[in-house]
């Protein structure tokens, strides 16, 4: 009775071994086929549609990389076989790195508020506001998910990603672009206005 | 003892043929000069939706996801592609040959992006960071797709025409004629 007792042992300890090994090879070797998932068919809705006047003068396209690391806290003890993984891991306890190309763009906006424009028979006056970022531009196509490992919320992905934006924000700022996009705003008001006039354009018009 | 010590020389083994992904160090921009006038702006939604049933025998389980999401995209006219002989000038008539409208931006603020739904039964995984971002990638292709379907083009052709009438107004001209020259000019 005993020694089929432990015989049942033996057999449930083998079988579950058997499931186990299964289960991470399985991991190991199938994982991937999740690249192939695709999504269902949905219809795209119109939230809004607005009148705008923007001038861009300056595109700046850049690659940002943001690595988010958590190692353990305690101390990693090599006589406990259980935490031997973590010797394996450099004591990672879950990683993500980003790979986020975007573009920040710089311009004009123009409403009825902030330019205007005066003309005699040989003088054009322009009103225009000073040249600054319109838009950083991120969306999922230019986004990489290099590496991923442990646990990681949408909330956590998502500061990281809002964190690269400011990055690339900070990038374009070192660039002093905004100089440049106000010398490329007189060009362009320049090479669309009439030549034979003096034109005469200036910024921060409030 | 013996056992702690073939533990580890097996971990060792495992270590020294482990291969760690390297970072790419990024340094790499670009500048670029040029002459977009944004016409027009549309805000759009749409839901993602996924339902990974289970396709083999040992899979056991299923996976579903809602994610919604939405876009900002701008539309408008590539200036930098006016050549010369585009803007005619006679007396107080003008003639201008208007680059047709095109998508100037296109963005998906990370703020703007949430799982509304996600359930996971049986042996399934939760769904990773890494297959939200393909799921995503996905949804942005529908949407541009989608976007062909909708007025923003002729609307950006539209209030380009009209901003640039007034911008000549003001500067004096009393006849303005703006014709559509076309052009590829799609980003």
């Amino acid at each position: 009775m005993k020694s089929e007792l432990f015989r049942l042992l033996k057999n449930i300890i083998a079988i579950g071994t058997i499931i186990i090994v299964g289960y991470y090879a399985y991991n190991y070797f199938f994982k991937e086929a999740s690249n192939e998932l695709t999504i269902d068919k949905s219809p795209m809705h119109i939230e809004s549609i607005k009148a705008i006047a923007e001038i861009a003068t300056i595109s700046y396209k850049d690659e940002v990389v943001m690595d988010s690391i958590e190692f353990y806290r305690s101390e990693k003890s090599v006589y406990d076989p259980r935490e031997w993984i973590r010797i394996y891991d450099r004591n990672i306890k879950r990683r993500i790195t980003l790979i986020v190309k975007g573009e920040v763009k710089y311009g004009i906006n123009l409403n009825d508020e902030n330019y205007s424009i005066r003309s005699n028979t040989d003088t054009i006056w322009l009103y225009l506001p000073t040249p600054g970022i319109l838009d950083v531009l991120v969306s999922p196509s230019r986004t990489e998910i290099f590496q991923e490992s442990g646990i990681w919320t949408d909330t956590e992905r998502k500061k990281i990603e809002l964190l690269a934006k400011q990055k690339l924000k900070r990038n374009a700022k070192k660039l002093n672009l905004g100089k440049k996009a106000k010398v490329n705003v007189i060009r362009f008001f320049k090479s669309i206005i009439d030549d034979r006039k003096v034109v005469i354009i200036t910024f921060n018009h409030d | 003892m013996k056992s702690i010590l073939i533990h580890l020389v097996i971990v060792f083994l495992i270590m020294s043929c482990s291969q760690e992904k390297e970072i790419r160090n990024v340094d790499i921009y670009e500048i670029k000069n040029i002459g977009d006038l944004s016409t027009t702006e549309y805000t759009v939604g749409k839901i993602i939706k996924l339902n990974d049933e289970a396709n083999e025998w040992y899979e056991y389980g299923e996976r579903k996801i809602l994610i919604s999401c939405k876009a900002k995209i701008k539309a408008g006219v590539n200036l930098s592609l006016l050549e010369e002989g585009d803007i005619v000038v006679s007396g107080k008539k003008i003639v201008i040959h208007l680059p047709t409208a095109a998508i100037t931006s296109f963005e998906m603020n990370p703020n703007d992006i949430h799982t509304e739904m996600e359930s996971i039964s049986g042996f399934r995984d939760k769904f990773t960071q890494t297959e939200k971002n393909l799921f995503l990638k996905q949804g942005e292709v529908a949407i541009r797709k989608d976007l062909r379907q909708t007025g923003i083009i002729k609307d950006a052709n539209d209030n380009a025409g009209s901003f640039i009438k007034e911008f000549y107004r003001n500067l004096g001209f009393e006849e303005i004629i703006v014709i559509p020259k076309n052009v590829e000019n799609e980003k």
